[in-house]
């Protein structure tokens, strides 16, 4: 699992550092206070690390090529020097895992003002290192990106335009939709058998995969194609099939049986999940909460980024009469006066400063109370 | 102004009286009573150690209301601070709710009060006063309590805040003002259940009698 984030000079962050919980980390901050900047961060690193460790006989060298590419990848900016915060000359991003050692890329704004020649050629505008603690051979999932509007849904025809032409999505997208052409897999883990069941249960049937590669739902009525399936159930038809392709599974880690529990934590992919709440009612929120929480018991180390006040009550709710509650952490993003952001980190929710969801929802209530007693302006 | 504290099994506070259990102590700490509000005389049986010393030196404000309940020896065990927030004290003009700083102003009024019980439990002239704030402070469990008696009209709003909503919402800005003094909290609506508190709560005048 990872363990920290650290962010200097990097996009709006300063110098940030995120100490992450084992289980669940949800990311609050009001709207452009860098929490997708942050997960968007931590996807690249994984991303690239998984490339280059996942891969037998890679050369570690080829970690800056690989963190070029998602980073280029997931924030899609002119140059890479546009992620450097200004007017800084160096952003670095370092993610730490807790057994496997670190990863850091490196930015560099000085390539932009070396004349035209040789040696602006053979500068490079990011470098990275990665550093294991644990020797070579170790194995690390894919982290799963799950954006706040739906791709994977589009499946192979999104797949097949993304690698055809030059277009302007996050290459996260493209590999959640590399998912949906996946078989399924002959058996389910236990554990994950259960976050099914919940998913199944909401969309009323089961989703399937047609021989030309597009996800239905069969439903009681007969199985609907997922375009005609409702925004919001159709992120729980892609969640389905992505578990039943294996994508929360390490398939590699589980044969090899007798395997240090901590290496089979590496091997578990992190899911990465920008506003999952996103064009859902608060009835589909609820059964919303139940799988993130069974996403995290069976071993899904997740950071989600949210809005909802709804989704952190339900949260809340299931967990406080646990008797194995989640390691959870929260992150309360916030923009300073000079423009940068700081972070505020709890496991206790209480323990962060401001929070919009909240106050504003206090703030409305004041301006409908004072209305109603005909006190002050409800309209201010 | 020579008005004593008050110390007994009945606590009127604005509108409301609180009755506590037989085995519990209550005591007036900073209440307003309905009949005298706003004026400032009301205030003269709060505890004597906080108005004639605490509350001048500063702008401090203490709760309404500390119930201690011991346990079945005798030795202090529950200490609450209670707070009331009633809506349907309505003023000529009307008063803004200031519901965005409720969180915060209970939260600095517990604070207030417990500073002054930790003076008051060496210094208070009053032996009542010094001897409550010795065992309240001696309790090993705090409780906060905020009583809201909900606003006129709330109950017919499909759109706006079920009361018990607001008293989600407005626990969440106490429990986050007071996250580091480790006390539980509950913010407690008019007319619910009251089992799980020492005490009951009545209209000191009901609409009826009032008309």
């Amino acid at each position: 699992m990872v363990a920290s984030l650290h962010l200097s000079q990097f996009t709006v962050f300063e110098d940030v550092r995120l100490d992450f919980a084992k289980n669940l980390n949800v990311f609050l901050g009001e709207n452009g206070s860098g929490k997708t900047h942050a997960l968007k961060a931590l996807y690249a690193v994984l991303a690239a690390e998984e490339s280059l460790v996942g891969s037998a006989g890679r050369s570690l060298g080829g970690l800056a090529e690989l963190l070029r590419s998602e980073l280029q990848g997931a924030f899609r900016p002119a140059t890479l020097r546009a992620l450097i915060r200004r007017p800084s000359e160096v952003a670095q991003v370092t993610v730490a895992s807790r057994r496997a050692g670190q990863s850091i890329v490196r930015i560099h704004r000085v390539v932009d003002d070396l004349p035209e020649g040789p040696i602006r050629d053979a500068a490079r505008d990011a470098d990275g290192v990665y550093a294991p603690t644990n020797g070579s051979g170790i194995h690390f999932a894919r982290p799963l990106y799950l954006p706040p509007t739906d791709f994977a849904a589009l499946g192979p025809a999104f797949a097949a335009l993304y690698d055809a032409s030059v277009v302007p999505f996050d290459k996260s997208w493209r590999a959640l939709a590399g998912y949906v052409a996946l078989p399924p897999l002959r058996e389910l883990p236990a554990g994950l058998a259960g976050v099914l069941h919940l998913l199944e249960d909401a969309l009323g049937g089961p989703v399937q995969t047609t021989p030309s590669g597009t996800l239905v739902v069969a439903g009681k009525d007969g199985p609907v194609e997922l375009p005609m399936v409702s925004e919001g159930l159709k992120k729980f038809a892609v969640l389905a099939h992505l578990l039943k392709v294996g994508a929360f599974t390490d398939t590699r880690t589980r044969r090899i049986g007798d395997i240090a529990d901590w290496h089979r934590e590496l091997a578990r992919p992190i899911l990465l999940w920008d506003e999952p709440e996103a064009h859902l009612n608060p009835r589909l929120l609820r059964k919303l909460a139940r799988v993130i929480v069974a996403l995290a018991d069976y071993g899904t180390p997740i950071v989600l980024a949210t809005h909802s006040l709804f989704l952190l009550r339900e949260l809340h709710l299931l967990q406080r009469r646990s008797d194995a509650p989640l390691a959870t952490r929260y992150f309360g993003f916030e923009r300073q006066a000079n423009g940068s952001v700081f972070v505020e980190q709890s496991d206790h929710l209480e323990g962060l400063g401001p929070l919009a969801a909240l106050d504003e929802e206090v703030a409305q209530a004041e301006r409908y109370i004072d209305d109603e007693l005909g006190a002050g302006d409800a309209l201010a | 102004m020579n008005a004593k504290a008050v110390f007994g099994p009945r606590i009127h506070v604005e509108k409301l009286v609180f009755s506590v259990t037989p085995d519990a102590r209550a005591t007036k700490f900073d209440a307003f009573v309905e009949h005298s509000a706003p004026s400032p005389a009301s205030r003269t049986d709060a505890w004597n150690h906080y108005r004639q010393g605490w509350a001048q030196r500063a702008d401090k404000r203490g709760v309404d209301l500390l119930v201690l309940v011991p346990d079945a020896s005798g030795v202090p065990r529950d200490h609450w601070f209670v707070e009331v927030k009633d809506f349907r004290v309505i003023t000529t003009p009307p008063r803004p709710s200031n519901l965005t700083k409720l969180g915060a102003t209970v939260a600095q009024k517990v604070l207030d009060t417990h500073a002054c019980l930790q003076d008051a439990a060496a210094h208070a002239s009053v032996p009542e006063e010094a001897q409550f704030s010795q065992d309240a402070l001696a309790a090993p469990s705090t409780h906060v309590v905020l009583h809201i008696e909900t606003y006129p009209g709330g109950e017919h709003s499909r759109l706006f805040p079920a009361p018990a909503v607001l008293a989600a919402n407005v626990k969440g800005t106490l429990a986050r003002e007071l996250f580091a003094f480790g006390a539980t909290l509950r913010v407690c609506l008019g007319g619910s259940d009251m089992r799980g508190y020492p005490w009951a709560v009545e209209d000191a005048h009901p609409p009826s009698a009032s008309g």
